[in-house]
């Protein structure tokens, strides 16, 4: 399924380790904004570079690799028992081994990255690439492997959602 | 201010404190980082794949000495176990699934239920399994549960509820065999669904919403008149002021009978009613008594790097089954409520064995 969008591919790949030392935080970003666990969002990370670097001779032929790692993630950082496991995992070294956690990266405004994460998976998906990356409705299209059609009804529905919960009025820009 | 605006604004903070994080810890996006955890991992899942083929008994006690150092070796190693099966789920990261196992209290007799599902608990008649799966979340198609015979066969829809808009993910099943508590959430914009909910063991109807708020899977007290849930402020996180609540089985006589904060997510009530297992962020055990007394840390001596998780009882009360985990493994365990006798029930290097859930024989 994560392969059906990815048609464009470059002659060859860039390093892995350009690639990620690239994205890892903001895909680690996009973890926290979505799981609302600073110490799990790491994890969440780490495991979908750690796929991405399984199949790097493929994945990182395609135009965009960035999209696709987002696309992992994304789908991790929803699902209630990945985000519990990874959750779990890193409590356990925080303490044992005096790691440090992840800085609060929604320090800035909390309870709107809370109402996002109440929201339904998908919709939660799409709000967070759209603001959190400034992505375009392509791009989060793209991502998600979604019809653009489907990204707007998701935005569309997911700020509506929010409106009430943040006592804010809804525009469409 | 709008919700695009704010949005935006949001955005752009996020954005900001990322790049300080890059900036102020490079450490972070460093490529050795990745490879430490890459190559611990390969290593792992190539001996883990070896210890398996020679039996899980036997890995699971390579296990222990490669991971958790030494063992309380003052408990006879002649089974005082009870009978029964315990259940567990190993998480397959590539697959991104758990997969679920049965095995006796000793490691023997291990069988794949040929299962993958978020979560999975016994009946008490220890013949049925309860699961949910959330892989199966999805637009017109909500979360439910469904039943499984103790061989991992039969598996029968328990949909009987028809509300689109309501998913209900895991949970436990009443002593007497009859109802189930659930965590429930909406599909769409319904926050008010968040919450736990009652349903008929046999079909999945006759809903009831008990509470409502984000909460884990509830458990069903021994006797059946209480159920207890792990509630959260915001999010799960180390400052997500997580607590445990008891509450009448009917919904009505909430209480909070640990500190905000104390609690995470997994526990359970023993045999006798009398204590609750649960976690502590930092995977340390702790006990309470249900009226919030008694509160106390299981002393256990773990290695460095190694949390104590998913609790849950034997039987007879006298033991504590729990996944212990480090980094990217962990196994199935079992020790005294005193913090004595700790010993493997089952576990290999790269295997992921979480959330064990003991049968009764």
């Amino acid at each position: 399924m994560l392969e059906r969008s990815d048609p464009v591919v470059r002659l060859a790949p860039e390093p892995f380790e350009d690639f990620y030392g690239r994205e890892y935080l903001a895909v680690v970003g996009l973890a926290y904004a979505l799981s609302g666990s600073r110490s799990g969002a790491e994890d969440l990370a780490q495991e979908a570079f750690l796929a991405a670097h399984r199949d790097w001779d493929r994945i990182g032929a395609y135009e965009r690799p960035e999209a696709w790692v987002r696309r992992v993630v994304a789908n991790l950082s929803v699902s209630a028992f990945r985000r519990r496991a990874a959750e779990a995992k890193a409590l356990a070294r925080i303490l044992f081994e005096q790691e440090e956690s992840l800085p609060d990266l929604g320090a800035g405004d909390p309870e709107f990255w809370a109402a996002i994460r109440a929201l339904p998976r998908r919709q939660a998906q799409v709000v967070a690439l759209y603001y959190l990356e400034d992505r375009s409705l392509a791009q989060v299209a793209e991502i998600l492997d979604v019809t653009l059609g489907t990204v707007k009804r998701h935005l569309h529905t997911g700020r509506q959602a929010l409106a009430p919960r943040l006592r804010s009025e809804v525009d469409e820009p | 201010m709008t919700i695009d605006s704010r949005g935006r604004r949001a955005g752009q903070e996020f954005r900001r404190a990322i790049d300080d994080v890059r900036s102020s810890s490079p450490d972070r996006g460093a490529i050795a980082r990745f490879e430490r955890i890459r190559v611990r991992k390969q290593r792992n899942r190539r001996i883990g794949a070896t210890l398996l083929a020679t039996g899980v008994t036997v890995a699971a006690i390579v296990f222990v000495g490669r991971v958790f150092g030494p063992v309380d070796r003052g408990t006879p190693a002649a089974p005082t176990l009870p009978g029964g099966l315990i259940l567990y789920g190993d998480w397959d990261a590539q697959g991104q699934r758990a997969d679920w196992y049965t095995a006796r209290p000793d490691g023997s007799g291990l069988r794949d239920l040929q299962l993958s599902a978020t979560c999975a608990v016994w009946f008490p008649d220890g013949d049925r399994i309860l699961i949910t799966d959330d892989a199966a979340v999805g637009p017109g198609r909500p979360l439910r549960p469904a039943v499984i015979d103790a061989d991992g066969s039969n598996l029968r829809p328990l949909d009987a509820v028809s509300d689109p808009e309501l998913n209900l993910g895991c949970g436990d099943v009443s002593p007497n065999g009859t109802r189930l508590a659930l965590e429930g959430f909406g599909q769409g914009d319904e926050p008010g669904l968040d919450g736990i909910y009652t349903v008929r063991a046999s079909d999945g109807g006759g809903l009831k919403q008990l509470l409502q708020g984000p909460v884990s899977p509830p458990r069903y007290s021994p006797d059946g008149t209480r159920l207890s849930f792990f509630g959260t402020k915001e999010g799960v996180s180390p400052t997500g002021s997580g607590a445990l609540f008891v509450m009448r089985a009917d919904g009505t006589d909430l209480r909070r009978i640990t500190p905000w904060g104390y609690a995470f997510d997994d526990h359970a009530w023993s045999p006798d009613g009398a204590w609750i297992v649960f976690q502590r962020p930092y995977g340390q055990l702790y006990l309470v008594h249900p009226d919030g007394s008694g509160l106390h840390r299981v002393p256990l001596s773990l290695g460095s790097g190694t949390g104590a998780l998913n609790p849950s009882w034997s039987p007879d009360g006298a033991w504590i089954v729990v996944s212990l985990q480090r980094a990217e493994e962990s196994g199935i365990f079992v020790v005294h409520p005193d913090g004595t006798g700790l010993r493997p029930v089952t576990g290999a290097s790269g295997v992921q064995a979480q959330h064990p859930d003991w049968g009764t024989p």
